[in-house]
């Protein structure tokens, strides 16, 4: 990989060279299982026409508390945010707009759990709502919010991720998921 | 490519949109194994309000601020407006008014840890920003201070006030005007927001 200042540590710089196939593939499971569990709720509720309540994905009906707790959804959002910034430094060109793109929305996205979070925590909830409440739900009528950002996270993340894979010869990179192709070979 | 790419997003747009209308965020019963109460978030503020305040009242003697300094009073700033959205028990302006003062005060976080220097269109604007929150910090505070009758809830107008001033405040560590009356002006108008600032922070404190 080419040397960038904003490479600070050599860990980072591995993660985003050598390893950056590894820690995209990674990053993509976890991000899939989450895609995965919702996909069974939805399945759930309006194919085998379950409750809401009881509609708890597949780690939902082993573990139930972990579906109704907001630590686990702010984990998750942490956990997507940190994998943006670590990530971020093997993207390049065109891929590396959307990436960012990403990790901004998810930056918003994290903010709005954090809040969450501490509602949850301190029993103070935002604004004196009766229940804790997300910023943009004062101002947008009652959608399924946090989908909708998981949703505006997940498409400029894999937009950025197939360009990653199909490099324009200007975007051309040399970390380990980078198609082996010799400039001339590039359309 | 492009047609490639726009296929993609469509087929991601409709494999969310499934599990996007199956589940309420609401429906789930947004908890933690245990509750700390608000204090934690009423020493945030209190370790805030002085340092926003403070950099305000004093920002005409100090001059200009290192770059430390800057991220320090937007960080300040931006934990207070967090804090006070929780603390408050109402907010008395349009809602449309609490993700504007978020953006307000997230404009000199973010440039505050930037690489680069602001924008001189950003630095330009800062005087114009910090001056429209403080007229509509101060009409608010006015009507808690002389236009609520006694014994009524002063805390959601102040808590109100608040977010507007530290929102406001928060553009003061981007740039003064150049001309020297109108710096004057901006000063001055940062020190009085600063100390109305410390007057309603005591009050809402005192109130519980």
């Amino acid at each position: 990989m080419a040397a960038n200042p904003r490479v600070r540590s050599n860990a980072i710089a591995a993660l985003n060279s050598k390893y950056h196939r590894v820690g995209l593939f990674a990053f993509l499971v976890i991000v899939l299982g989450h895609w995965a569990e919702h996909i069974v709720q939805a399945v759930q509720i309006y194919a085998l026409d379950w409750p809401r309540p009881q509609a708890g994905g597949v780690l939902g009906l082993w573990f139930p508390w972990l579906v109704k707790s907001e630590l686990m959804h702010y984990g998750y959002a942490l956990v997507m945010l940190v994998g943006f910034v670590l990530l971020r430094h093997g993207f390049h060109g065109r891929a590396r707009t959307w990436w960012m793109l990403a990790l901004w929305v998810q930056v918003w996205h994290h903010f709005e759990h954090l809040l969450l979070f501490l509602q949850a925590l301190t029993g103070q909830n935002l604004l004196g709502q009766p229940a804790p409440t997300s910023i943009l739900q004062l101002v947008l009528p009652r959608v399924e919010l946090h989908l909708f950002y998981n949703a505006i996270v997940f498409i400029p993340m894999v937009v950025a991720m197939v360009l990653h894979r199909r490099p324009r010869f200007d975007d051309l990179v040399q970390c380990s998921c980078a198609p082996h192709r010799t400039p001339a070979a590039v359309g | 490519m492009a047609a490639r790419l726009l296929a993609i997003v469509g087929l991601l747009m409709v494999w969310t949109a499934a599990p996007a209308a199956a589940q309420l965020h609401g429906d789930h019963v947004i908890d933690v194994p245990f509750d700390i109460g608000p204090l934690a978030l009423k020493i945030a503020v209190l370790l805030a309000l002085p340092a926003v305040a403070g950099f305000a009242m004093l920002r005409g003697f100090i001059g200009a601020p290192e770059k430390g300094t800057a991220a320090f009073v937007a960080v300040c700033a931006a934990v207070a407006v967090s804090m006070e959205l929780l603390l408050a028990s109402g907010f008395t302006l349009p809602p449309i008014v609490v993700p504007l003062a978020l953006a307000a005060v997230g404009g000199p976080l973010y440039l505050a840890f930037a690489d680069r220097e602001a924008p001189a269109l950003v630095r330009g604007a800062a005087p114009a920003v910090l001056l429209a929150a403080a007229v509509v910090a101060g009409a608010v505070f006015a009507r808690a201070w002389l236009a609520t009758p006694p014994g009524a809830d002063r805390g959601p107008i102040l808590h109100t006030g608040m977010i507007v001033a530290y929102a406001g405040l928060a553009w003061l560590t981007l740039g003064l005007p150049r001309n020297r009356a109108l710096r004057g002006a901006v000063l001055t108008v940062a020190a009085v927001l600063g100390v109305a600032l410390v007057g309603a922070g005591t009050q809402v404190a005192a109130l519980g």
